[in-house]
């Protein structure tokens, strides 16, 4: 069930539909039909070259030469090392080599071209690949270390956002949001408003925080997931086991300065679970609610207590 | 010689402890760098204005992949405004 959501005085909602998200625009409505047109156009291009799923994407070609150093564009390479940083910032626990696995876990298609798949074959090896990785900025060549993959979805989604509002802010719009699936981020503030008011997470009844600045991404096992033979099967692979994390959390939303960094602490903390991943991101200054399995609230650091819930 | 189902649930149980014990290492090394982010924030507290002096850390450089500055970020501490619906929400990614 789709939340009612309300459009600020003096701003347009539009909406469109890549890298696998819906896509939510709020733009100042005598700019909104060129704002749109620039950001659709950024998606596309991201999606056309980090997608997965398309074969001639550029991320699809240097994984299909893995063990090989392959020529790579200034939004590829952009995305590795943002990645490869993530990854050795948390010690691995954010890990862009999962590709393999997620193929073998039946994550190989657009999420919604899954169906239900016979059981997996092969045995889960595990991350850490990441640590072969050879990224030559001045040369504009990476290496993915042979029989490994990239996958770049979630942190490809969260930079994507942040690249829009950088698009909108040269375009001289000085008020938007923009949020794809579980990312968001935001420009200036709503007329007349001292807050951009977001509901938080899949609950269409969840709290509604008032975001000043920054962004908000969450993640979470209850949207993409999929049957594998008996076994339910979600998209955040623990780098441990190679298998989807079991950490006793439905959901994690965190609030950073950026798309990319708030999506790369929802990730880790999902996959840190609820004993670790607070003190995680507490140290890490970024404020986060946590939602367990039993769906038990959980706010960490700077995150707002006493929100309202959306009716 | 064991049965195969045995050998199974052997290899099953050595593979999960395997898996735990990756993981725990790997969120070692993050709580070490999330330690190593708390002192260094400390640091520039304690030195006035004055930004933390640059130092390798023992994982990679902090600063330009999560927030340390407070502003970064920020939510409406006292709004006095009636609630209205969500202009956006964040779904699940």
């Amino acid at each position: 069930m789709s939340p009612e959501l309300a459009v600020p005085r003096g701003l347009s909602s539009r909406r469109f539909r890549a890298m696998g998200s819906d896509v939510h625009l709020l733009l100042p409505a005598r700019h909104a039909s060129d704002a749109t047109r620039a950001v659709e156009s950024l998606f596309a291009e991201w999606e056309e070259v980090l997608s997965r799923f398309r074969p001639e994407s550029e991320l699809s070609r240097l994984n299909a030469r893995a063990g090989t150093p392959v020529r790579a564009g200034p939004i590829l390479l952009d995305a590795v090392e943002a990645a490869l940083a993530a990854a050795r910032a948390t010690g691995g626990l954010f890990d862009p080599t999962l590709g393999r696995e997620l193929v073998r876990l039946g994550y190989d298609r657009s999420f919604e071209e899954i169906g239900d798949l016979p059981s997996a074959t092969g045995r889960p090896r595990g991350g850490g690949a990441w640590r072969a990785m050879v990224v030559d900025r001045a040369a504009g060549v990476v290496t993915v270390p042979a029989d490994s993959a990239l996958d770049l979805g979630g942190i490809a989604k969260g930079m994507a956002v942040d690249a829009s509002l950088e698009v909108l802010r040269s375009l001289g719009i000085e008020t938007a949001l923009v949020s794809a699936g579980g990312d968001l981020a935001v420009l200036g503030l709503p007329p007349g408003r001292r807050a951009w008011d977001v509901l938080v997470g899949g609950d269409p009844h969840g709290p509604v925080v008032p975001l000043v600045r920054g962004a908000l991404a969450t993640s979470g096992s209850a949207r993409r997931r999929w049957r594998q033979g008996n076994v339910a099967r979600h998209h955040l692979v623990d780098p441990g086991t190679g298998e989807p994390a079991v950490s006793g959390l439905r959901e994690v939303t965190v609030a950073a300065g950026s798309c990319r960094m708030a999506e790369i602490g929802a990730t880790v903390a999902f996959i840190a679970g609820p004993r670790l991943g607070p003190a995680l991101l507490e140290r890490l200054g970024v404020g986060a609610l946590f939602v367990t399995a039993p769906g038990e609230r959980i706010a960490v650091g700077r995150w707002p207590r006493d929100v309202p819930y959306a009716a | 010689m064991a049965p195969v189902d045995a050998r199974d649930q052997t290899r099953r149980r050595q593979e999960r402890r395997l898996g735990r014990l990756r993981r725990r290492a790997m969120l070692g090394s993050a709580l070490a760098f999330a330690a190593f982010l708390g002192l260094a924030a400390q640091h520039a507290v304690g030195s006035g204005k004055r930004a933390a002096a640059p130092t390798t850390p023992p994982v990679a450089r902090p600063a330009a992949y999560f927030d340390q500055q407070g502003d970064a970020f920020a939510f409406d501490d006292g709004s006095s405004e009636p609630p209205l619906p969500p202009v956006a929400q964040t779904n699940v990614s």
